[in-house]
């Protein structure tokens, strides 16, 4: 009798940790999060595992806030491709900054076999998704090396946080230049492109323009750089400062494009943009 | 932090104290005289009396406590019920959103409008004979229990946060950017609810006692929900677990 009683009680204990506690939301902008986090570091460490070469290919994806059929599908496509080294995601993965919103990206996102990351979009901070963001994800900034090329991953909506931190963090680039001209004394061609990826570019309104241009004195401080971003919902590949310095921006996920860069055993890159 | 839970000690201790029977009080008094029975009042003193009853019904007979429900880990709230048959409950919760990843705890507050269309006496009370003061008393709340299959509720909830607005800041295009509040949410829930009612020779503090579960969503998992077949409606229920008191 002792027995069924505990047995009962455990069931029914079991019962609402299983299935009550998924159900149990505290709040939309509660700060429990379940499932994977600290996904940057988690893929960054699986990119390395990759041992890329020179040459590899990436997709660059943005703007999927509430489009989850189209983020699936999107998912779906790259994956059966097959040719795709890891994927950049360029924010605004949530709509309204909502936990919820991030559980649902992260989980559609989490069908990519290859290793996949992500900048913070402006979207991405409203509310308290900022912390979600940090905590699910991790750094705002941070960079990586595949091949030739050194990716630069910022940060730079500064009207999300009112001008108050540096967006973009010069300091960050300044370290990263020294950084790639250590590498480039010892060994000659070690990096040979910079890729930045960022939500806003120059000029945008979440930009912080009072920096337009001495961020692109800092960006001739880098090795032949071009630049990733979203935010605008458009595919079009500009140069703000006519000086060389493209930036390829890709359109939100409910067009159905993303952009595929191929980069050749010579360290060249050709852009390519598919519908699917 | 602590000025935050003594105004939670204060919530709790109003949802102890809500709740008083809605008749003159004893304190109500004319020269002396309590004004407990109609009888042999003078116009002055029913006008006096009338005053009092009125006043009265602003006392909250209803307290609830809640876990989650997308408006706090725990919330403590008072209410009304009011209508034909008490079919319509007002409640205001004060609820507690707990830090976790986030940069701090919050409190938030639910005002919650419910409308109860069927109530369902279950039982005779066998545990104590019906009192003859109950004939007032509808057969739902005679009986020893009584369920309320459906519970329909509209709530809408507020943050305490400054990185929450109501209006957005002139910085986002002079207001005009995302187009909608990140501090108030609009949620909407179906329950129900099992209630014991207690005899009026066993009262000690409460007339009824109630268990109740509610299934919500709010306005954004909705918006989110609906050009999405991926999004289930599993994805954006939300489970709220409460016990309500309250005074008929």
């Amino acid at each position: 009798m002792r027995f069924f009683r505990e047995y009962i009680c455990g069931m029914v204990a079991a019962c609402l940790l299983l299935t009550g506690c998924d159900l149990l939301k505290f709040h939309p902008y509660e700060g429990r999060v379940e499932g994977e986090v600290h996904l940057t570091e988690k893929n960054l460490k699986k990119l390395e595992q990759l041992h890329l070469g020179s040459s590899f290919k990436f997709a660059f994806i943005s703007d999927t806030q509430r489009w989850y059929d189209e983020t699936n599908d999107v998912v779906s496509h790259i994956n059966k491709r097959g040719d795709i080294d890891f994927v950049i995601h360029g924010g605004d993965l949530t709509d309204f900054g909502v936990k919820d919103e991030f559980i649902w990206m992260r989980d559609c996102l989490l069908g990519f076999k290859m290793p996949w990351l992500t900048v913070i979009g402006n979207h991405d901070f409203l509310g308290t998704g900022e912390h979600i963001y940090s905590y699910m994800f991790g750094d705002y900034n941070y960079a990586f090396t595949v091949g030739h090329y050194r990716f630069l991953v910022m940060n730079t909506v500064a009207l999300e946080l009112d001008y108050s931190t540096p967006v973009p963090d010069f300091e960050f680039m300044h370290k990263q230049a020294e950084y790639i001209d250590s590498l480039n004394t010892a060994k000659p061609d070690s990096i040979i492109h910079s890729v930045f990826v960022m939500h806003s570019r120059p000029g945008d309104e979440q930009f912080n323009n009072n920096v337009l241009y001495p961020f692109d004195l800092y960006l001739n401080l880098f090795p032949a750089p071009f630049c990733l971003n979203g935010h605008n919902h458009r595919t079009e590949a500009i140069e703000p400062y006519n000086d060389g310095i493209i930036f390829y921006g890709i359109n939100e996920i409910k067009d159905r494009q993303y952009y595929v860069i191929t980069v050749n055993p010579d360290s060249s890159y050709e852009m390519e943009v598919v519908d699917f | 932090m602590k000025w935050k839970w003594l105004i939670f000690s204060i919530c709790w201790w109003m949802v102890f104290t809500a709740g008083k029977a809605q008749t003159a009080p004893s304190y109500a008094a004319i020269d002396g005289k309590p004004l407990t029975t109609r009888d042999s009042l003078t116009y002055y003193q029913q006008r006096v009396l009338r005053s009092y009853e009125r006043w009265n019904n602003l006392i909250p007979n209803i307290s609830t406590l809640q876990l989650a429900g997308n408006i706090g880990v725990f919330s403590a709230g008072f209410g009304w019920d009011y209508g034909k048959h008490d079919r319509w409950e007002t409640v205001l919760q004060f609820g507690l959103v707990p830090k976790d990843h986030n940069e701090r705890a919050a409190f938030t507050f639910t005002a919650r409008e419910s409308l109860i269309p069927w109530s369902v006496g279950l039982g005779y009370r066998r545990w104590a004979a019906p009192q003859a003061s109950d004939t007032h008393i509808p057969w739902n709340k005679r009986a020893a229990f009584s369920f309320e299959p459906a519970v329909f509720s509209f709530f809408a909830n507020t943050i305490f946060n400054d990185e929450f607005w109501v209006k957005e800041p002139e910085k986002y295009n002079g207001g005009d950017y995302y187009r909608f509040s990140s501090k108030v949410r609009f949620h909407l829930g179906i329950g129900s609810r099992i209630s014991l009612n207690i005899p009026e020779a066993k009262r000690r503090h409460y007339d009824r006692i109630s268990l109740y579960y509610e299934l919500s969503s709010y306005d954004l998992a909705i918006i989110s929900a609906i050009p999405n077949k991926d999004i289930t409606l599993g994805d954006i229920l939300c489970l709220g677990l409460g016990i309500q008191y309250k005074f008929f």
